[in-house]
């Protein structure tokens, strides 16, 4: 048997980052929230300490705030209108995640471009064409690349 | 061929490394460390390549006149997003393996091969994005390992995979058990753990930390990631391997790079030589 002190040291260093390291965070918050029924949208700055409101600007970590009924007009199956929509995402937590949407996205019928803003979580996503997608179809596309759409801003 | 029963030593050797990883099968995707699984995997019709490279040095033959074995190791990886949370992983590990020995005892020996093809199923059955950024995630795989070093064997494994992501940090944690039902006779140089007759189970933990930038903005496409990680590699015949895997890695939209160095931690081997160290480098390229 050999064993490496040393390392074995290491190891122990190692193993407190991974203990640690989800716990640590920077200050930054893990979890979406939705508001009261009805209640404003906002976006909620939190890792920064940045005040909630409308006009806060979004920050890594961000935590999307949204109301019952934006969560519920992601599920709307009526096409959508406009040549572009903005799509909140949670789950955004990678390049290779960004690329994911990008493909799975694209796939829609309707969807003309996407532009992945990994900092807000937001995703602008292009519309034309006579066949538009409705909110559940951009809402699948989304789940499909393993991502959760909180809310759809027109 | 040789088994014997779960031993103390490994039952320890599995508190000992509640934190660690191994040498999976590497099917990988966004935020992972080179040897760790992670549940993440492309969206249904992308396909990852993923070459790697690894140069690992073994030393003495534990029964034989072998003083030192090195392995070159070309990985072919691709893994294929087939249909919402499902993907398939094939690899192919094409080897190089240098035997060192004395004059005396009849010399070296170095011989290349295409040994195994490895077929990784992954199922993604749970998520929770809890924020813009942060995730859980857990993923079962299953495979088989079409093993041709001697004679044509699939050894079975299955496994489960953790993940999760909260800002700049990341966790993978990973078990996986292969059945071998073939496999090579123990106590030669140029095996490596799974290569004989024994089963083994890999428990593989890694901490990745991104380092730059420090918040991703509108025009973000691309991220550096430290990785730590833990292997250990443990045989029902006994055999024991904990190793510590510092690393780096570049994640882009499209192409990413990763090197890690693997060294070991500590060893209960009676079947193999022991790992002095290993070198890979590799790359991700998202089509």
């Amino acid at each position: 048997m050999t064993t490496y002190t040393k390392l074995t040291a290491a190891m122990v260093v190692a193993g407190a980052m991974m203990v640690g390291g989800c716990a640590g965070g920077g200050g930054q918050v893990g979890r979406a929230e939705v508001a009261g029924a009805g209640g404003a949208t906002t976006g909620a700055g939190a890792g920064a300490g940045a005040g909630a409101g409308a006009e806060a600007k979004p920050t890594e970590g961000v935590v999307h705030s949204v109301s019952a009924k934006d969560l519920a007009e992601t599920h709307s199956t009526t096409a959508l209108e406009g040549d572009e929509v903005t799509l909140w995402v949670n789950g955004l937590g990678c390049p290779q995640c960004a690329t994911n949407i990008d493909k799975a996205l694209e796939n829609v019928r309707g969807v003309t471009s996407v532009q992945v803003d990994l900092g807000a979580g937001k995703v602008l996503v292009g519309l034309g064409g006579r066949s538009r997608p409705s909110p559940h179809d951009l809402s699948e596309a989304v789940k499909d690349a393993a991502l959760t759409l909180v809310k759809i801003e027109k | 061929m040789k088994r014997s029963g779960v031993s103390q030593r490994m039952l320890l050797s599995v508190v000992a490394g509640v934190a660690a990883v191994g040498v999976g099968e590497r099917v990988s995707f966004g935020q992972e460390a080179m040897y760790t699984n992670a549940a993440t995997m492309p969206v249904a019709g992308a396909l990852m390549f993923r070459p790697q490279a690894f140069v690992s040095q073994y030393g003495a033959d534990p029964d034989g006149p072998s003083t030192r074995t090195t392995f070159y190791t070309m990985d072919l990886g691709v893994q294929i997003g087939l249909a919402l949370a499902w993907s398939l992983n094939i690899q192919a590990p094409l080897e190089y393996v240098d035997t060192n020995a004395p004059l005396a005892a009849g010399g070296g020996d170095h011989e290349v091969a295409v040994e195994s093809v490895d077929f990784t199923f992954k199922h993604r059955f749970f998520m929770e994005n809890n924020g813009t950024i942060d995730t859980m995630r857990a993923a079962v795989i299953f495979g088989g390992r079409v093993d041709t070093k001697d004679g044509v064997n699939v050894d079975p494994h299955v496994g489960v995979v953790f993940t999760k992501v909260h800002g700049l940090h990341g966790v993978n944690l990973e078990a996986d058990y292969m059945m071998t039902t073939g496999g090579i006779e123990d106590r030669l140089a140029n095996i490596q753990g799974g290569d004989g007759t024994a089963d083994l189970f890999r428990f593989n933990a890694s901490y990745v930390y991104r380092f730059w930038p420090e918040t991703f903005t509108s025009t973000s496409t691309g991220a550096w990631y430290v990785t730590a990680e833990l292997n250990t590699l443990m045989e029902t015949n006994g055999d024991t391997e904990l190793r510590w895997s510092p690393g780096i890695m570049y994640e882009g939209r499209v192409v990413s790079f990763e090197a890690m160095l693997q060294l070991p931690v500590a060893n209960w081997l009676d079947q193999r030589p022991e790992l002095d160290w290993s070198v890979g480098m590799g790359l991700r390229i998202l089509f």
